[in-house]
């Protein structure tokens, strides 16, 4: 039999919005919860005034230990420690031992790294789209040509998993007109294989003889998916009760 | 000085018993009434002929007999069971008419308080019990108790089974055995009233049986003194064997004889019966004064009042709980506690889960009976994370043994959405067996 808790404060009617973890939060159980479940989000934005009182006045929390935390310059796990104290988490030492890990290189992150993880997550969480504008909004804001690069490489992942390959190839060759990234070209060209018919993509290569070994990896690439998607569809065919017929065949003949 | 008042209401008679609003006051009857001992004001009304004027009482009697006026008797029945009454060809609300009486009477009571305590007094409360009790009529209730002289808020009702445990826990300790027997012939039937107390549970919890006999009458009026000392002949007969049913095996300590129809010596077989190895006491004005005492114990409660529980006609009779971790350790939560009427006991309560497999109920009857665990099996409610199962539990008693549970998925704010699953379950509890 499960235990069973007191929830801790209450549970406010107007949410808090976490950038960090890209969510509204209702009650400290949940903010716990994300401490633990995404503590590679966890940054310093927690730390803010904002997310004290909501603690302290929709919450109904004493938030007297926490501030006089923020108020010393205490460190994020410092801090995270005692939110978990306040909401009564039990946390074993170590879980507690990993938290404070990522939570001690979190609190080195710049804001650009910070908000490439929130968009990485989103990506992990097949929120594809808004993945794409989170890197999409990143790539407006930096102008450092490596970041730039990296972000529209994974645009153009994103556009891809959408089934959006002309959006996908663009990003890809934009990717690689920046960083000369082998495996950009073969995502544009991967989009560009799906988009053509063959002939098309024939005369297309054709225009840069330098790339035919990546074209023979994109095609090994293409032929590959094709298997799967074959060998899956082959499998879906199959219906649930039935096996296949094959052993009893192989008796009738003996 | 604030003042706690009683009032007993019977179809015949009203009775006024008050004390100081202090811990261990004594409590002391009034003599409002010129007939008898002077403690029961009559409960009659008249209207003067033609005329909004109206006596009550001992006056209204008279004025009704000289002529002048149309009575109106057994009142209080008359507003329990009916809502009109026809005087003079026009119709009366009963209750307005009862607000009339209770008016006089309760004007009465508060100058002869005045009067005994030779000061300026206040109505702290007032507390009411009446026989037959309006249960079905609580909305003309609330118009009978308007324009009285104390705020609504000041004024309660007691059945006489609360008035009776009230009176009881007050009495010395030597006279609360195990039970305890009330014979009341206030009106014309005879209602007993078995009291048990439980002096194993702390609190003591006392239950009361209530009957009605309705083979034992005694009427306020025969036609004749012949018919009159057959029929009290007859009942003694009766009610001889009646009482030795109702001691037979039990250990009834202490007897109470109460209401005017005790009156007289025409029960001397059934003495006999009754005062075999237990104390009989006569009386009228126990409840009255139980009135004054359930009132105190409502602002000025002793250490007498906490060390006993009533368990009476649609009580709960079991306590019923959740052990919640907390700290590394498990507390017990109350949720419903015994001595609550079934029809107010009800609780809603959030708390979070660790696993939606199950949660479990400890249910402890205060007659004496074994604690027992009852579970709800939540195998129903989406699954999900560990940790992440904020429930609202809602209990609420569907009759006096009934309880029902509703277990509500609050989700998890965004994180995992509300899904608004529930999962009921039904429980017979065993203390009100």
């Amino acid at each position: 039999m499960s235990r069973v808790f007191w929830c801790v404060g209450e549970k406010s009617n107007q949410p808090l919005w976490m950038e960090a973890f890209q969510v509204s939060v209702y009650s400290l159980e949940e903010l716990c919860y994300l401490i633990r479940k995404k503590t590679n989000l966890v940054d310093l934005t927690l730390m803010r005034q904002d997310v004290l009182d909501f603690m302290e006045h929709a919450l109904k929390l004493n938030v007297s230990q926490l501030r006089e935390c923020v108020a010393n310059g205490c460190s994020l796990s410092e801090y995270c420690r005692k939110l978990l104290d306040v909401g009564a988490c039990m946390v074993s030492e170590e879980e507690w031992k990993k938290i404070r890990d990522i939570l001690a290189e979190n609190e080195e992150m710049t804001p650009f790294e910070s908000r490439l993880r929130r968009a990485d997550d989103r990506f992990a969480q097949k929120q594809y789209f808004a993945a794409f504008q989170a890197y999409g909004a990143l790539a407006t804001q930096t102008g450092d040509r490596e970041q730039k690069a990296l972000l529209y490489g994974r645009m153009a992942k994103a556009a891809f998993y959408l089934f959006q390959y002309r959006v996908a190839s663009a990003f890809f060759e934009k990717s690689d007109s920046l960083s000369n990234d082998p495996d950009m070209k073969i995502g544009h060209f991967l989009c560009e294989r799906y988009l053509m018919s063959r002939q098309e993509y024939i005369a297309y290569t054709t225009k840069s003889p330098e790339d035919y070994a990546l074209s023979l990896r994109v095609e090994q690439i293409y032929e590959e998916a094709q298997k799967k998607a074959k060998a899956q569809a082959d499998a879906a065919l199959i219906l649930p009760g039935e096996h296949s017929l094959i052993q009893e065949f192989r008796e009738m003949m003996e | 000085m604030e003042v706690v008042i009683g009032f007993d209401i019977n179809e015949f008679g009203v009775q006024v018993s008050y004390a100081p609003a202090q811990e261990n006051a004594p409590v002391k009857t009034l003599q409002l009434s010129g007939k008898g001992d002077g403690t029961v004001v009559e409960a009659l009304i008249c209207k003067r002929h033609e005329v909004n004027q109206w006596y009550y009482g001992m006056d209204a009697l008279q004025k009704a007999k000289m002529g002048q006026g149309i009575l109106i008797e057994n009142l209080w029945r008359r507003f329990v069971n009916e809502q009109e009454v026809m005087i003079e060809k026009e119709q009366y609300d009963t209750a307005l008419l009862c607000n009339l009486l209770l008016k006089r009477i309760l004007r009465g009571a508060l100058d002869k308080i005045r009067q005994e305590m030779q000061q300026e007094i206040a109505v702290r409360m007032l507390v009411i019990t009446a026989e037959p009790f309006p249960n079905d009529c609580m909305e003309r209730v609330e118009r009978m108790l308007d324009g009285l002289e104390v705020d609504r808020k000041q004024i309660y009702l007691q059945t006489h089974e609360e008035c009776l445990f009230a009176y009881l826990v007050h009495q010395p300790q030597r006279m609360l055995g195990y039970e305890t027997g009330v014979m009341d012939l206030s009106n014309e039937m005879l209602v007993s009233y078995r009291t048990t107390m439980n002096h194993r549970a702390r609190p003591v919890t006392v239950c009361i049986e209530r009957q009605e006999v309705p083979h034992l009458v005694r009427k306020k009026h025969y036609p004749s003194i012949s018919e009159h000392d057959r029929a009290l002949t007859a009942l003694d007969e009766q009610f001889c064997d009646y009482a030795a049913d109702f001691v037979n095996g039990r250990l009834v300590t202490t007897i109470y004889l109460v209401g005017s129809g005790f009156d007289g010596d025409w029960c001397q077989e059934s003495l006999k019966v009754l005062c075999r190895n237990r104390k009989v006491y006569a009386g009228n004005n126990l409840y009255s004064k139980g009135a004054v005492y359930g009132g105190l114990s409502k602002i000025a409660p002793s250490e007498t009042d906490a060390g006993y529980l009533f368990l009476g006609r649609g009580m709960l009779k079991d306590n019923i709980g959740i052990m919640v971790a907390s700290g590394g350790k498990e507390e017990y939560c109350p949720l419903l506690d015994a001595g609550l009427n079934w029809y107010d006991a009800k609780n809603e309560i959030t708390l979070m889960l660790e696993r939606a497999d199950e949660i479990t109920l400890l249910i402890t009857p205060v007659n004496g009976g074994a604690a027992y665990e009852e579970q709800i099996a939540l195998g129903a409610l989406d699954q999900r994370e560990d940790g992440t199962y904020r429930i609202r539990l809602f209990l609420q008693m569907q009759s006096e043994t009934t309880l029902a549970v509703t277990v509500t998925d609050e989700g998890f704010g965004e994180i995992f959405p509300p899904s608004g699953q529930q999962v009921e379950k039904t429980i017979e509890l065993e203390g009100g067996r």
